[in-house]
C-alpha cells in the first residue's frame, strides 16, 4: 500500500489529463448546482452523479498514471468506488426529476444497496478485478466473473431510467415539463455512451472515450436544468422578469441622456423597437421629445430628485397618447448623475375617464341648477330662459333657442320662439309650421336632428342663413307622448360640429328640461286652481256664516213660535174649556131646575146648546192631543204589538159594552217606537173600526200584518161603512171627514193624529176601502226588525201556525159576551 | 162660617166654575162645608192666616184643598209649593181640579206633592159626578193625619 503514496509509482501520462480535467469540471458543476439549488433533492441527486463520476474519472486518471501494476490495479478497483454509484445516482436523479420518488423509492434504495455491494466486492475481493490489461494508454482492469452481473445491473438501471423518461415524456402535456424531459433524455442518451469504457475491460483495445460522453451528458443536463428552471430564481432573474412584465414603461438613461435600458412596456408605449432606442440619445429617436428640450433635461439632471409630469405624446399621426412621467435622477459620488430612471405610464384612458367624469359633473351641475331653477322660478318664461342658458353652458355653444308649441291664430298649432340666447336673442316670437326649418322637422319627427352646415342646407330659413350659423342642433321637449317644444343650439365657428357626446348630453338635458317645464306648467295650473279654491272656500265660509246666522235667526223665530203655540194651547186647554163647561153646566142647571117653565122646544134648544158645547170641547181636546204629538219627546222601546192591540180591545169593550163585535188578532211581530204614541194609533184605528161597523149584523174587526218589500206592514181591517177611494187623499187631513156627523160622530182629528205619529216614527200610513165594503188601514214602523212570528215570511196574515204555537186567531173577545179566552 | 165646619177649601177664580162646583157639592150636601177663595194670594193668606185672614183661627185646617192651576196673582203650582214647604200645611191633601191636560202640569204637580189630579170634564153631568165623588172620597172615606200629631212627629 505504501506504493500508493510513493510518487515514484506514478508517471504523468498524457492520457490521464483529459479525464482529470473532465473530472474537475464535472465536480465543480455538481458543487455549483448544489449551492444554487440550495440542496434541493434534484441538486443533491445531481451532485451524487457528479461525485460518482468524479471518483471514477479521478481513479482512472491515477490508473493511467501508475507505473506499478499493483498500484494500477488498486486504482482500477478504486474507480469502482464511483462507477456503480453512477447508475444508482442516475436512477435516483431521474425519479426525483420526474417527481416519482414517492412511488419508486424502494427501487432507488435497492439500486443504492446493489451499487454499494458491487463497490465493496470490487475493493475487498477479486471477484470483479484481480489483474490488468496493458494497453498503449496504460493499464486497464480486467473483468472477472462478476463483470457480467455488474454490466447487467449497470445497464439495467440506466435502461430503467430511460424507460421512466420515456413514459413521462409520453404522458406529459406539451409545455416546459415535456421539453425538459426531452432535453434530459438527450443528455442521458449521450451519457450512456460512457458505457463504452466497459469494453476494454474485456480485453478489446478501444480507448475509453467515456469521459467525453459523460462530459457531454453533464453539460446537456446542466443546460436542461438551467433553461427549464431547475435552478433557483435569482433576484436578478426576478428583477429582469419584473422589468419586462410590468405595465409601466421603464427607460433608464445615463448622464449623457443615452438610453441604456428599456422594457417591453416602453416599446409598446412609444411604438419604437428596443434596438432603435438602446444606445442612442433619447431625443434623437423621438419626434416628440419626452424631455421638451436639452436645456430642460439638463436642469432636471442638475436638480436631481424626483420629477413628475404629464405630456401628450404623438406616437403616430392622429394617435396622441397621454403619458405620465416619473423621472428620478440617481446621483453618483461626485454629484454627477449616474442614471436617470424614467417610469412611463399611459394615462390616456384615465384622462378620458376624467373628461367623461367632468362632463358628467357638468351635466349634474346643470341638472341641479335647473332643478333649483324650477323650484325658484314660478314663471314659465323665467324657467325657459334658465333652460337655454344652462344648455348653452353645458355644451359650450354660444347660440341657443327654445321653441314652444302654441295655438296659432287660425287654431292650428305653431312653434314660436319663447327664449333665445346669442344670435337667437332677437328671434323671440318667430314662428314655424310643422316640418318647416330644422325645429319644424324636429317637432314633426319628434327626434333630435343636426345640420352640419346650415348655410348650404336647403331646408334652412333665410333669416338664420344670414346669421352664418354653421352647425345647428334641435332636440324635442316632450310631455308624455306629445312634443311640446324644441330646444336647440348652434355654432357659428367654421368646421365645428356637434359630437355624439354633445348630442347625447343635450338630449338628456332636454328630457330634464321637459320635466321641469311640465312641472312649471302644472305648478302654475295648480296655483291658479288653489287661488280659485281659496276664493271659493272664502265664499263658502261667508255663505255658511250667513246661513248659520239665518238658521239661528229662524231657529229663534221658530222657538218663539213654538213657545207662543204652547202658550196658546195651554190657554186653549184651560181658558176655552171653562166657558164651555159653564155653557153645559148652566144649560143643565136650567133643564134640571127650571124645566117646568120651558116648553118642549125651549128644552130642546138648551140640549142643542149643551151638545154643541160638548162637541166643541171634544174638538179642543183632539186638537190639543194632535199638537202634543208634534211637541212631545219620543221614548223609543220595543213594543209587544199583540199585547198592545189586545189591551185596547179590552178597553173598548169595557167602554162600550153594548156593542157586539168580533175581534180577531193575529200574532204581530214586535215594533220599535214610543209606546204611548203607538197605543194612541191602535186606539184611534180600533175606535174608528168599531165606530164604522156600527149597524153591521156581524161586525168584525181584525188586526194583522203582512210583509211586503221587506218591511212589516200592520193593518186594522173592518167590515164597516168603508169610504169612496176617490176621497182617500182627504182621509188623514185635520178636521177632514168623509162621513157626516149625523151618520158617524167625530172631529176629524183621529186619523190626522195617526198619520202624525206614524210619520214621526218614519213610517207610512195608508188605507184601502170600498164604499160600504169595509176599510183597511195599513201602517209601517221602520225601526221594526223584519221578523215574522214562527219565522214564516209569508206576507199574509198568520193563518197556518205550527203546532207548537197555539192558534192565536181565536176570537179574543166578543163584546157583550163573556170573555173566556184570557 | 163656623171654623169647625170647614171641610173643603176651593181655590178657583172662575165664578162659573165656583158656582157649578158648589152646585154639584150642594146636591150631595157638602156645600155648606166649602170655603172659596178666588186667587192664589188670597189662598195663601187664608192658609197661613195672614192678611185678611190674620184673625182666622190657626189650628183649623181644611180636610182637602181643591186647587185650580191657573189663578190670578199666584198660580196653583206656586200655592202648592208654598203649602208643601210649610210645616203647617205640608200634610193637607191637595187635589188639582183643572182644565189642563198638559203632561208637564201633571208631572210638576205630582213632583210638588199633589195628592190627586183631576181634569174637569166639560160635560156638566160628568163634572158634577166627579166633584161629588171627590167630596165623598176626601171628606168621608179618606182619613187625614191629625195636625197636632203630625207636628209633634216633626
Amino acid at each position: 500500500m505504501s506504493h500508493l503514496l510513493d510518487t515514484s509509482s506514478y508517471a504523468l501520462s498524457i492520457y490521464a489529463l483529459p479525464t482529470l480535467l473532465t473530472m474537475v469540471a464535472i465536480f465543480v458543476l455538481g458543487i455549483v448546482a448544489l449551492v444554487h439549488e440550495r440542496f434541493s433533492p434534484v441538486s443533491v441527486a445531481f451532485f451524487a452523479i457528479t461525485l460518482a463520476v468524479s471518483i471514477w474519472l479521478f481513479a482512472q486518471s491515477m490508473l493511467f498514471s501508475s507505473r506499478d501494476d499493483a498500484v494500477a490495479l488498486w486504482w482500477a478497483r478504486a474507480a469502482y468506488l464511483g462507477v456503480p454509484f453512477i447508475a444508482s445516482a442516475t436512477y435516483h436523479f431521474t425519479v426525483v426529476v420526474l417527481r416519482e420518488f414517492q412511488r419508486f423509492w424502494p427501487a432507488v434504495l435497492l439500486g443504492w444497496v446493489l451499487s454499494a455491494l458491487f463497490s465493496a466486492l470490487s475493493i475487498a475481493t477479486g471477484a470483479l478485478f484481480y489483474d490488468l490489461y496493458h494497453y498503449p494508454w496504460g493499464g486497464y482492469a480486467r473483468f472477472q466473473w462478476l463483470g457480467l452481473p455488474f454490466i447487467i445491473f449497470f445497464m439495467g438501471l440506466l435502461l430503467a431510467s430511460m424507460v421512466h423518461y420515456w413514459f413521462a415524456y409520453r404522458s406529459a402535456p406539451p409545455g416546459t415539463h415535456k421539453r425538459r424531459i426531452r432535453a434530459l433524455m438527450v443528455a442521458f442518451g449521450v451519457g450512456y455512451l460512457g458505457a463504452l469504457d466497459l469494453i476494454p475491460a474485456y480485453g478489446v483495445q478501444i480507448y475509453p472515450f467515456g469521459y467525453l460522453a459523460i462530459l457531454g451528458f453533464v453539460v446537456l443536463a446542466a443546460r436542461a436544468i438551467f433553461i427549464y428552471r431547475l435552478v433557483d430564481i435569482t433576484p436578478a432573474f426576478a428583477a429582469n422578469e419584473i422589468i419586462n412584465t410590468m405595465n409601466d414603461g421603464l427607460l433608464v438613461l445615463d448622464a449623457e441622456g443615452v438610453v441604456r435600458l428599456v422594457n417591453q412596456a416602453t416599446e409598446d408605449m412609444l411604438r419604437r423597437p428596443r434596438e432603435e432606442l438602446l444606445g442612442n440619445p433619447v431625443s434623437a429617436n423621438l419626434d416628440d421629445p419626452l424631455f421638451a428640450d436639452r436645456a430642460q433635461f439638463n436642469d432636471m439632471v442638475k436638480q436631481g430628485g424626483l420629477t413628475n409630469y404629464e405630456l401628450n405624446f404623438e406616437v403616430s399621426v392622429g394617435d396622441s397618447r397621454c403619458l405620465s412621467l416619473s423621472v428620478s435622477v440617481k446621483p453618483g459620488r461626485d454629484e454627477d448623475p449616474v442614471a436617470i430612471v424614467c417610469i412611463l405610464r399611459d394615462i390616456t384612458r384615465r384622462k378620458q375617464a376624467e373628461e367623461q367624469m367632468r362632463r358628467q359633473n357638468a351635466y349634474l351641475a346643470a341638472l341641479h341648477q335647473t332643478s333649483l331653477g324650477l323650484v325658484r322660478r314660478l314663471e314659465l318664461s323665467d324657467l325657459l330662459e334658465a333652460i337655454i342658458q344652462r344648455a348653452s353652458m353645458l355644451v359650450g355653444a354660444e347660440h341657443g333657442y327654445i321653441y314652444v308649441v302654441q295655438q296659432g291664430e287660425d287654431g292650428q298649432p305653431v312653434l314660436a320662439v319663447e327664449a333665445g340666447i346669442g344670435l337667437f336673442a332677437g328671434s323671440v316670437g318667430a314662428r314655424l309650421r310643422p316640418g318647416e326649418g330644422l325645429a319644424g322637422r324636429v317637432w314633426q319627427q319628434a327626434e333630435t336632428l343636426t345640420v352640419g352646415d346650415y348655410g348650404s342646407w336647403p331646408g334652412g330659413a333665410p333669416t338664420y342663413k344670414e346669421m352664418n350659423f354653421h352647425a345647428v342642433i334641435g332636440t324635442p321637449l316632450v310631455s308624455g307622448e306629445q312634443v311640446t317644444g324644441v330646444l336647440g343650439l348652434a355654432y357659428t365657428e367654421e368646421g365645428r360640429t356637434f359630437t355624439q357626446g354633445e348630442i347625447e348630453l343635450l338630449e338628456r338635458f332636454a328630457q330634464l328640461a321637459s320635466i321641469a317645464l311640465d312641472n312649471a306648467r302644472l305648478y302654475s295650473a295648480a296655483r291658479i286652481e288653489l287661488v280659485e279654491r281659496k276664493r271659493a272656500e272664502r265664499e263658502v265660509k261667508v255663505l255658511n256664516r250667513d246661513l248659520e246666522r239665518r238658521v239661528a235667526e229662524r231657529t229663534a223665530q221658530l222657538e218663539a213660535a213654538v213657545k207662543e203655540l204652547e202658550a196658546f194651547s195651554y190657554s186653549v186647554s184651560h181658558d176655552l174649556r171653562a166657558p164651555l163647561r159653564a155653557v153645559t153646566g148652566f144649560s143643565n142647571a136650567v133643564l134640571e131646575d127650571h124645566a117646568d117653565k120651558l116648553d118642549a122646544g125651549g128644552q130642546r134648544y138648551l140640549r142643542l146648546i149643551r151638545d154643541s158645547a160638548l162637541n166643541m170641547g171634544q174638538l179642543i181636546d183632539d186638537l190639543l192631543a194632535f199638537s202634543r204629538v208634534g211637541r212631545q219627546q219620543m221614548a223609543s222601546s220595543e213594543i209587544d204589538m199583540t199585547a198592545l192591540a189586545r189591551s185596547i180591545f179590552k178597553e173598548i169593550r169595557i167602554a162600550d159594552p153594548g156593542r157586539d163585535v168580533d175581534f180577531v188578532i193575529a200574532r204581530l211581530p214586535p215594533a220599535q217606537g214610543d209606546r204611548a204614541l203607538i197605543r194612541q194609533v191602535f186606539a184611534n184605528l180600533l175606535q174608528n173600526a168599531v165606530k164604522f161597523t156600527r149597524g153591521r149584523d156581524h161586525a168584525r174587526v181584525e188586526v194583522g200584518f203582512e210583509t211586503t218589500g221587506g218591511e212589516n206592514v200592520y193593518f186594522v181591517r173592518d167590515n164597516g161603512a168603508g169610504f169612496d177611494m176617490r176621497y182617500a187623499h182627504k182621509l188623514f187631513g185635520v178636521f177632514q171627514r168623509l162621513h157626516s156627523a149625523s151618520e158617524f160622530e167625530g172631529t176629524g182629528v183621529g186619523l190626522a193624529l195617526v198619520q202624525r205619529i206614524i210619520s214621526r216614527h218614519g213610517g207610512r200610513v195608508w188605507a184601502e176601502a170600498r164604499l160600504g165594503g169595509g176599510a183597511t188601514f195599513y201602517f209601517t214602523l221602520p225601526g221594526t226588525q223584519k221578523e215574522t212570528p214562527g219565522g214564516d215570511d209569508t206576507p199574509t196574515e198568520y193563518k197556518a201556525p205550527e203546532k207548537k204555537q197555539p192558534r192565536e186567531e181565536a176570537i179574543i173577545g166578543r163584546t157583550g159576551t163573556a170573555d173566556t179566552s184570557d | 162660617m163656623d171654623a169647625q165646619e170647614l171641610q173643603i177649601l176651593l181655590i178657583e177664580d172662575n165664578p162659573n166654575d165656583v158656582e157649578l162646583t158648589l152646585r154639584a157639592l150642594e146636591k150631595h150636601h157638602f156645600a155648606n162645608k166649602v170655603f172659596v177663595v178666588h186667587d192664589g194670594a188670597e189662598a195663601l193668606d187664608f192658609l197661613f192666616c195672614t192678611g185678611a185672614y190674620a184673625e182666622r183661627e190657626t189650628n183649623i185646617d181644611p180636610k182637602v184643598v181643591f186647587l185650580d192651576l191657573k189663578l190670578p196673582k199666584v198660580d196653583g203650582l206656586e200655592v202648592l209649593r208654598s203649602m208643601r214647604q210649610d210645616e203647617r200645611t205640608r200634610l193637607i191633601p191637595v187635589v188639582m181640579l183643572t182644565s189642563s191636560e198638559e203632561e208637564q202640569d201633571i208631572v210638576e204637580s205630582y213632583q210638588l206633592g199633589v195628592n190627586s189630579y183631576i181634569v174637569k170634564p166639560i160635560d156638566f153631568e160628568n163634572f158634577a159626578r166627579s166633584v161629588a165623588e171627590l167630596g165623598f172620597y176626601w171628606l168621608v172615606l179618606n182619613k187625614p193625619p191629625r195636625r197636632h200629631a203630625a207636628n209633634s212627629d216633626l
